[in-house]
């Protein structure tokens, strides 16, 4: 016997024993298969819903004009939590919502009870018990190794019923992936994306929004860069910096922790004293610093946000080529 | 003028116990004090819910479908799985410091925390893709492979003499951590993140099923406590004079060390690998009461439960809605307790 039938049983029991005071079940229902594989049964038009992932979900679901009842933050306590990146790009936060902020990783099953959800969004990535969260409210669970983060996007606003303003938002996209590759000759540029902390050099395979612009518009990337696992990071190494270098250099610093260009510099002259005179990039003056609130958000506001700092610094100007 | 020790027999006088009543009352304070805690676990948190909303939803009347959810699916399960963790992990402890005479020792000694430790991370960071409902089988083995291997070599030409034993704990030990330090170093930051939060001790998902399997487990080895207790009593006074009780040294130490290993895998199998309750617990318990090794491992389970269902209570309440794991709040809590023990009876035999 499965040993964690007991408990699917204990919830079915206690779902099925008071299934009437369920907000959900007095709604409209209809079923949807998440990354678990799991056929979830939920609201076709969800009023409270609990999301577990802060800037991957509860951005998008703002940005898609649903104010969640409750969401996952960061921060250690209630006059310190926030949505991460949220301020900076839908202009909602903790302070200025109605959002209860349900804690981080795990987030606090009570918390999420006492908000009465009818549905929950969470993600494979946080802690937060399964068949807990299963028996307060329908949970539809995504998974990034199994979708992208624009992939998942989309079936949040499925499940919220906002398709047309998600193709609003998409259509605005394009026509910005569409302007920077009649202003820049995308294809003839490489473009690095190379990242630094005070341990090490790291790097994506695509970096978040800076990857998805640079891919859509079809700028050339380092070959190390396509060599690491799409969707993977990994640590470099000094000795093997010069494979991250490139025509321009993007990097990003961490203004939601108040470092900022000279943080990320400080770093990266910590972990290879001289890097500058080593990487082309810098050496020319062209090495790019976007802040990771913009960079890194699912949100399609930030991503063009980074499409215009991208048509900003690269169209229409001179810059020297490195050497191939 | 109150008897320190009292002998009780039964059974026709084929079972006699000596009883210390100073340890009684503390093992009866202590089981008071659990009780206290889990009323006050089962009364808090931060779904509202007053005392009177859980009495309603213990006698089947609940206020509302959340409220009964929250009690019986979320706040009793807990409560007791951390009850019944700290006891696994204060027996553990308990009967290895006995059977190596050595007050240091801790499941960590013979290597269950960091087979069970080594085994779950190479779960999460090499088959991200497996389920998380494997984990306590795959630690529960992994702490079973980890402690053979150290027995296994500590048998060899020496009869599993302590010292050797120990150091081969030691030096296992450290070698598996340096894997497992390698693996989450190399690994993917977010699959290392959540072992992280595993390795940390928590018992936030612990639900029903953790507590039926607990349940048997102490069922099923209670009666070899009571058989244990014997030997155990005799290896208290040193090899020799165990020897001259009539004691296989060498068989006995194998079964107690299985036995300390078994009480540990099951609890870092339902709760994760809870640091200092399986050293600091036997030590609390010697103090606060002398008694023989019997009623010594009944007051070690009491304190090794009450120590993580309040690490556990304080975790879960006093940051809300941070989570913060038990495994964190049993060294904050525990460690300067300990040290203050250490202290204050240095003290006193310098006086």
């Amino acid at each position: 016997m499965n040993p964690f039938s007991l408990r699917s049983l204990a919830v079915a029991a206690a779902l099925a024993a008071a299934a009437h005071l369920t907000p959900a079940m007095a709604q409209e229902m209809r079923i949807i298969t998440d990354d678990t594989g799991t056929e979830v049964s939920v609201p076709v038009r969800p009023q409270r819903i609990v999301s577990l992932h802060d800037s991957k979900l509860t951005i998008p679901l703002i940005e898609l004009g649903i104010i969640p009842v409750g969401s996952h933050g960061r921060g250690d306590s209630e006059a310190t939590a926030f949505i991460r990146s949220s301020a900076a790009v839908t202009g909602v936060d903790f302070d200025n919502s109605d959002i209860t902020w349900v804690g981080g990783k795990p987030a606090d099953i009570e918390k999420i009870a006492s908000l009465n959800p009818d549905l929950i969004l969470t993600t494979t990535w946080q802690s937060a018990d399964l068949d807990q969260l299963r028996a307060l409210a329908p949970t539809v669970v995504f998974d990034y190794t199994k979708q992208t983060e624009w992939e998942i996007y989309a079936m949040i606003a499925d499940i919220v019923g906002a398709n047309d303003k998600l193709a609003v938002m998409e259509r605005r996209y394009q026509s910005q992936i569409a302007l920077i590759r009649e202003v820049i000759d995308t294809e003839t540029i490489m473009v690095s994306t190379l990242h630094a902390q005070s341990k090490s050099f790291f790097a994506f395979n695509p970096y978040f929004n800076i990857g998805k612009v640079l891919l859509d518009a079809g700028f050339q990337r380092p070959a190390a860069i396509e060599a690491i696992p799409e969707g993977d990071r990994i640590d470099v190494s000094a000795e093997a910096l010069q494979e991250f270098d490139g025509d321009f250099i993007m990097t990003t610093y961490r203004s939601s922790r108040q470092q900022y260009p000279d943080a990320v510099t400080g770093y990266m002259e910590s972990l290879f004293p001289g890097f500058c005179v080593q990487l082309h990039a810098c050496r020319e003056g062209q090495m790019i610093y976007l802040s990771r609130a913009e960079a890194a958000a699912t949100s399609y506001y930030a991503l063009g946000a980074v499409a215009s700092s991208i048509l900003t610094s690269l169209g229409g100007r001179d810059f020297t080529a490195m050497p191939r | 003028m109150t008897p320190q020790a009292t002998i009780v027999s039964g059974f026709g006088g084929q079972v006699t116990l000596l009883l210390h009543m100073r340890a009684l009352w503390v093992a009866s304070l202590m089981l008071a004090l659990l009780l206290g805690i889990t009323a006050v676990a089962l009364t808090s948190g931060t779904f509202p819910l007053s005392l009177i909303g859980v009495w309603e939803v213990l006698t089947g009347n609940p206020p509302t479908k959340t409220a009964g959810i929250v009690v019986w699916e979320f706040r009793l399960p807990r409560a007791i799985v951390s009850s019944f963790a700290g006891a696994l992990f204060g027996l553990s402890g308990a009967i290895l410091q006995n059977v190596t005479r050595n007050p240091l020792a801790d499941p960590s000694l013979v290597g269950i925390s960091q087979g069970a430790s080594l085994a779950v991370v190479s779960l999460v960071v090499a088959f991200p893709e497996v389920s998380q409902f494997y984990r306590p089988v795959t630690a529960f083995f992994g702490s079973l492979a980890v402690a053979a291997l150290i027995q296994w070599i500590a048998m060899q030409r020496s009869d599993g003499a302590t010292m050797r034993f120990i150091l081969v704990g030691i030096g296992i030990a450290a070698f598996i951590s340096s894997i497992t330090k390698a693996m989450l170093t190399y690994g993917d930051i977010e699959q290392a993140q959540e072992a992280l939060g595993w390795l940390a001790g928590s018992i936030h998902a612990a639900g029903w099923d953790e507590v039926w399997s607990l349940t048997v487990v102490f069922v099923a080895m209670v009666p070899l406590l009571f058989w244990a207790i014997r030997p155990m009593s005799a290896l208290r006074m040193g090899e020799d004079v165990a020897v001259g009780l009539g004691v296989k040294v060498r068989r006995t130490r194998i079964i107690l060390i299985t036995l300390s290993v078994a009480f540990a895998a099951f609890g870092v199998a339902a709760v994760g690998p809870l640091g200092f309750v399986g050293l600091i617990a036997p030590h609390l318990s010697r103090r606060l009461a002398h008694s023989g090794i019997g009623q010594h491992l009944l007051l070690t389970s009491l304190v090794g439960a009450v120590m993580v269902a309040l690490a556990d209570l304080a975790g879960r309440v006093v940051f809300a809605p941070i989570q913060i794991p038990a495994g964190i709040v049993t060294a904050i809590l525990g460690v300067p307790v300990f040290l203050t023990l250490i202290v204050k009876s240095q003290y006193n035999r310098q006086l």
